[in-house]
């Protein structure tokens, strides 16, 4: 049958790593030594008014004259009792105000002996077995400051760990013996109050009991010694006397007893005594009282070790929902990662694909902004070589200056021309530029949380589309070069010309200078058109050729981002891994956790004890 | 022969075996009670009454705050499912079957009871456990108030006769009993039950144990032949029950594979209720699949459980045969016994399906 010391340990043993991982390193070794404590000791405490018997019977249950017995008022220290192979005592002494100080009555705790904490802010030395009455009767200068004396005696009854504590009777002369009771009550586990047969709780044996014994709340028995000095019928009388007096209050267990007879039973071993004694009972009371407060301590350490248990259950919990957190942040940002991921690799598939969608809008746009421009050079051209020509001809200026100011106006309308297919390549070339970018916004930047500077790096790709074949009016200025540049440029021929035929035909009049001018102009205006339209297909021709490389490079820059972002994913998977393992791992000890504080709460408890 | 009598076992009153059974597990859970307080108890509450009804046996327990189970027309399997989960279990049965069953006349007595006498069991008592260490004399171990035995076995055969007479009721705790009790020093409390039972993984023991519920209830069996000239009927050699746990010790004795079970040599498979099984296989099956610890490895190069729970492993067109194999062997690798076994488990499961008629994808992954 396992002890409940046994059981304690078996819980502890299970739960060790999991307090000690969740919980205060040395809580396991705490609650150990406590339930050590709890089975190794007990300390039954003897009180009562002076002169009731306290010492007589802890003598007769010692079976040994250990504590001061006297007409007189006998004992004035503490007196603790507890077994010992081999005889020993030992006194404690100093300042008795101080040791009050040092043992309130909170300062208990678990695992912790009060005796010891009685005697830390004592000096103490070991005394002589013969000198114990020497130490222990008399006033404060007789037992030199003496507080406690500590025995240690081969009793088997002391040999379960209990430790009887005798202490001054209260209610006599001196205060002194009143404090120590008083500064020892609270450090029992058993109190044994002894009231006399022949005066049967008195007014201020009762209000002790209500005001410090009932306060402590530790098991009672009130044993009524002397019962030798009265009538049988008396003392059942007494008896009954007693226990109205505890009607109205919670009634300890009452036992009539007598120290006298308890020795003469030792001493001639008369079975009469042992009977008037009632020793048996007295014992069995004791015994059982101190099973009942282990118990209590037992339950004191189970209700501590589930409270440290549910502590641990906690911060597991607390914990496992951390996790989840981060594995739901982490879920979602690997699947940002993926969806990513699988953007760009479908925009890689239709920038790859000269069939696809982007790249067939991409050539229209391409092919419209082209037709575009070579219908703007046709028709303003046209109109140049034309109606436009006639009317600057036929002006009133249009002859003046030698011919210059009509030649300058030609310039100027060519240059506008060139400006204004400027303009358009520009705007194609932007127009394609802002499709890729706005496909890549599209399809790829707008779930791309992480991509932002990946984004602004492929704007930086399209923004060299845009530049690196031209600069803004690239096209007149390559115009304008031409008109500066001589012989090779047309209008440097278109001048040389007018200057000719204006030499040609200075007699001539009017009219025919007009037809002359006209014939020798027009042709190089033409041709000035047929080189404007050959560098505006040239510069469609970079564009494309710039595009496709543009285009690789942003697929080029999509595989690399892919490659970091697989990275990514897998890093983002083997964490998203590592939590659901610890997860798991945590729920697991979670339950456990819950299992074995269901399975402690049983340990004690019992619905069934007040069945009737 | 051993005593087993044990005064502490032994019940007070002559009708108080369900509550001594009680009294019993509750000492085990840590809590002291005497049998005459339960009975004050119960007798207050109305549960006893010249005994305890069947549906009354667990009532104390619950008054003490230890949750249990009721099951009637149990079987074996259930039984030892039970114990292997730590689990304290209490039967009713016919009490004559186990005391008085040595001398023909008693075998007689109790096999003609079985068929013209009162039907109902008149006994409690524990299951403490079951010695499967002979195959073919496996013993049920009990805990009896009645006779005061502790730890006496009683062949299967006659514990399951004398079982079925109460339509193999049994009233099990929900909650493990605690490290201290009797026989649960080597219990895992953080995994919850035996590794292994007669020499099967706990996995693959859920698997027979959720078979054994798509079979009739308990069928007695004897080899009692009756007189000569007798009107009655003999008994049928062999039940469904006796057939799978044959089956079983079979496989757990390496003498069979898993697939042979289905074979014809086990003539549990003819009264086999597949529909049954499957609403029991299911969970064993979803909560297998969930608990093996994919975090560890890479079968077959899929990233689990990223690339696929279930239903996406149900319709990757995956060869399961070789993808569990492959998480078994990567398991192996790494020493994680249990997801092993539940790797062998799915590929039970499969097993049950190629050999039933049905598609372990579309029958048990995908459903729910």
């Amino acid at each position: 049958m396992k002890t409940d010391a046994d059981k304690l340990r078996s819980f502890l043993k299970q739960i060790a790593p999991t307090l000690e991982t969740y919980g205060k390193k040395s809580i396991v070794s705490e609650i150990d030594k406590a339930i050590t404590t709890t089975e190794d000791s007990a300390t039954v405490l003897f009180c009562g008014e002076f002169k009731r018997g306290k010492s007589s019977l802890v003598n007769a249950i010692i079976g040994a004259e250990l504590c001061p017995t006297d007409t007189g008022i006998a004992t004035s220290v503490i007196t603790t009792i507890k077994y010992g192979a081999v005889k020993k005592a030992v006194r404690y002494y100093g300042n008795i105000l101080d040791t009050a100080n040092a043992i309130s009555p909170d300062s208990f705790k678990i695992g912790e002996s009060p005796v010891p904490t009685l005697m830390e802010s004592l000096k103490s030395e070991e005394i002589e077995w013969g000198d114990i009455q020497k130490y222990t009767m008399g006033d404060v200068l007789d037992i030199d400051n003496t507080v406690l004396v500590e025995l240690s005696y081969p009793c088997p009854f002391l040999k379960n760990g209990i430790t009887i504590i005798d202490t001054p009777g209260i209610g006599g002369l001196d205060p002194r013996h009143a404090i120590l009771t008083h500064m020892a009550l609270p450090k029992a586990d058993v109190i044994v109050f002894v009231t006399d047969a022949a005066e049967p709780l008195t007014d201020s044996e009762k209000r002790f009991y209500i005001d410090h014994i009932q306060l402590i709340n530790k098991p009672c028995i009130l044993l009524v010694n002397k019962c030798d000095e009265l009538l049988s019928e008396t003392l059942n009388i007494h008896l009954d006397k007693v226990k109205l007096e505890f009607a109205d209050t919670i009634c300890p267990q009452i036992i009539p007893t007598s120290a006298k007879y308890w020795e003469l039973y030792t001493t001639l071993e008369d079975e009469e005594f042992l009977h008037k004694s009632n020793k048996d009972a007295v014992l069995t009371s004791v015994i059982s009282q101190v099973t009942a407060s282990r118990k209590f301590q037992y339950k004191k350490i189970r209700d501590f070790i589930i409270a440290e248990l549910n502590n641990a259950s906690i911060v597991i919990s607390n914990e496992i929902n951390a996790l989840n957190q981060s594995s739901d942040e982490k879920q979602k940002e690997l699947e940002s990662l993926m969806s990513q991921q699988i953007a760009l690799a479908s925009y890689r598939k239709e920038l790859e694909t000269p069939t696809s969608q982007t790249r067939l809008q991409i050539n229209s746009i391409f092919e419209d902004a082209r037709n575009d421009v070579a219908n703007l050079i046709s028709t303003r051209g046209g109109e140049l070589t034309s109606i436009e020509f006639n009317k600057l001809l036929t002006s009133e200026k249009g002859l003046n200056n030698d011919g210059k100011w009509l030649v300058a106006q030609i310039n100027d309308r060519l240059r506008r021309l060139s400006y204004d297919v400027d303009e358009r390549i520009e705007s194609a070339f932007k127009g394609i530029s802002e499709k890729i970018q706005s496909d890549i916004a599209d399809t790829v930047g707008s779930n791309m949380s992480l991509m932002t500077g990946d984004f602004k790096e492929l704007n930086s790709f399209t923004s060299q589309l845009l530049f690196s074949t031209a600069g803004k009016a690239g096209l007149s200025l390559t115009v304008v070069s031409v008109l500066a540049s001589g012989p090779i440029g047309w209008a440097v021929g278109l001048a040389a010309a007018v200057g000719l035929v204006w030499r040609s035909v200075s007699n001539e009049n009017e009219t025919r200078k007009k037809a002359e001018i006209q014939q020798q102009i027009l042709p190089k205006i033409n041709l000035a058109l047929t080189d404007l339209r050959n560098q505006t297909n040239n510069r469609f021709a970079k564009f494309h050729q710039n595009l496709l490389s543009v285009l690789q490079t942003i697929i080029k820059d999509i595989e690399d981002r892919m490659k970091v972002l697989q990275v990514s994913i897998q890093e983002s998977r083997t964490n998203e891994h590592k939590n659901k393992e610890l997860i798991a791992e945590l729920e697991q000890k979670s339950k456990f956790c819950e299992t074995i504080t269901a399975q402690m709460k049983l340990l004690y408890s019992n619905p069934f004890t007040n069945a009737q | 022969m051993a005593d087993f009598y044990n005064p502490e076992v032994q019940q007070i009153f002559p009708d108080s075996c369900a509550i001594k059974s009680q009294q019993l597990i509750l000492n085990d859970f840590g809590i002291e009670v005497s049998e005459v307080d339960l009975v004050q108890t119960a007798a207050v509450n109305g549960w006893y009454n010249g005994g305890t009804a069947p549906q009354d046996v667990g009532n104390l327990l619950e008054l003490a705050n230890i949750p249990v189970t009721r099951q009637e027309g149990a079987n074996v399997f259930n039984l030892v499912n039970e114990l292997a989960q730590g689990h304290k279990v209490i039967v009713g049965l016919d009490a004559n079957e186990m005391w008085h069953n040595d001398s023909i006349s008693d075998k007689l007595k109790n096999w003609y009871n079985d068929f013209f006498g009162e039907p109902g069991g008149n006994h409690a008592l524990i299951v403490a456990g079951i010695d499967t260490s002979d195959p073919n004399n496996i013993q049920v171990i009990v805990k009896d108030p009645g006779s005061g035995d502790d730890g006496k076995p009683y062949p299967l055969d006659q514990f399951m006769d004398a079982w079925s007479d109460a339509n193999c009721y049994m009233v099990s705790t929900d909650m493990s009993a605690p490290e201290f009790a009797e026989g649960m020093q080597n219990f895992d409390q953080e995994l919850g039950h035996i590794p292994d039972v007669a020499g099967v993984s706990y996995p693959d023991f859920q698997i027979f144990n959720d078979i054994s519920m798509g079979l009739p209830p308990f069928m007695p069996m004897g080899d009692f032949v009756p007189p000569v000239g007798s009107f009655v009927p003999p008994m049928p050699t062999m039940s469904p029950m006796t057939s799978l746990t044959n089956a079983y010790l079979d496989f757990a004795n390496n003498n069979i594979g898993f697939n042979d079970i289905f074979s014809d040599n086990y003539m549990f498979n003819d009264y086999l209720d597949c529909g049954l099984v499957n609403d029991y296989m299911r969970p064993t099956c979803f909560d297998g699949f969930n608990d093996i610890n994919w975090c560890d490895i890479q079968p077959m190069g899929y990233n689990m459980p990223m690339d696929f729970d279930r239903f996406a492993l149900a319709g990757m067109g995956v060869d399961y045969n070789m993808f569990y194999n492959d998480c078994m062997s990567q398991f192996n690798a790494i020493g994680d016994f249990n997801s092993m076994a539940l790797c062998q488990q799915q590929l039970d499961i499969m097993s049950y399906c190629d050999c039933n008629c049905m598609d372990y994808s579309t029958d048990f992954l995908m459903y729910m």
